[in-house]
């Protein structure tokens, strides 16, 4: 039997769903980098809250950092690596899916086991 | 500290629900009138102890009701009122905190001519917001 909709969301990549993650994410891929306190700012995170997923995220791969010098004082830029642009439209493509097939499930759809006794 | 925020609110979603087992057993009461336990089982995948964990804190939450105290494969859970209420925000609140951080514009148009990266300019045109240099604007208005 396929995994119902329901199955598919306990089993979601909690590396992405994350709520801080996921913001993160979701605002890099809205564009081709963005620097720290521009992120600071959209995520709504604290400053050492979003160094560490960016930490994290950079070594899992996701995100690329580079810090440069800009008149004097370090700009940290970030952006998604081909792998991370790719984990997160396909984490939104799933979550679009499984919301419109919990809207056509039907319970019906579940084949009955013999209730033991 | 009041921390004003553009969009992502991703960071205020409720985590209660948030959390996958938590909101795999919203999603399947949301859909289903009541449900008993061995049927919450089959379709949301879990085994009884792993069930019971989220679903006893979601029942402590006042999300969901259990019929009986000593709890069988057959008691029946549905949603209360106000998980019912809670499960509608939290779908309302994800979508629109996606689509603040990443409007649908931006998503679209990302593949084609990108205004230069990292720039002012190219943060404001993306997200339509004023223009944030650096983070000094964010402290002063705070």
């Amino acid at each position: 039997m396929n995994a119902t909709p329901f199955e598919q969301l306990a089993n979601l990549d909690r590396r992405v769903h994350d709520p801080a993650r996921l913001a993160i994410l979701t605002a890099l891929s809205a564009c081709e980098r963005a620097d720290f306190l521009f992120l600071l700012r959209i995520t709504g995170l604290t400053k050492g809250n979003l160094s560490s997923h960016l930490s994290k995220l950079e070594e899992a791969g996701l995100v690329e950092i580079e810090k440069r010098f800009v008149a004097k004082k370090t700009q940290t830029l970030v952006r998604l690596t081909d792998a991370g642009r790719q984990t997160i439209d396909s984490y939104w493509k799933e979550m679009e899916e499984l919301r419109e097939s919990v809207a056509r499930w039907q319970p019906q759809d579940v084949v009955p086991v013999p209730s033991p006794g | 500290m009041e921390t004003r925020n553009l969009g992502g609110q991703f960071a205020y979603l409720n985590r209660r629900v948030h959390d996958p087992d938590r909101l795999a057993i919203l999603t399947a009461l949301s859909v289903c009138e009541q449900a008993d336990l061995r049927f919450l089982q089959r379709i949301t995948g879990f085994t009884g102890e792993t069930l019971s964990f989220p679903l006893s804190k979601l029942e402590k939450a006042g999300l969901v009701e259990i019929e009986e105290r000593f709890v069988d494969i057959r008691s029946l859970v549905r949603l209360t009122a106000a998980g019912r209420q809670t499960i509608e925000i939290y779908q309302a609140e994800e979508g629109l905190s996606r689509r603040e951080l990443c409007p649908p514009a931006a998503a679209e148009g990302r593949s084609g001519a990108v205004p230069a990266p990292g720039t002012a300019e190219g943060r404001a045109t993306r997200f339509g917001l004023t223009v944030y240099e650096g983070g000094r604007k964010k402290r002063s208005d705070r």
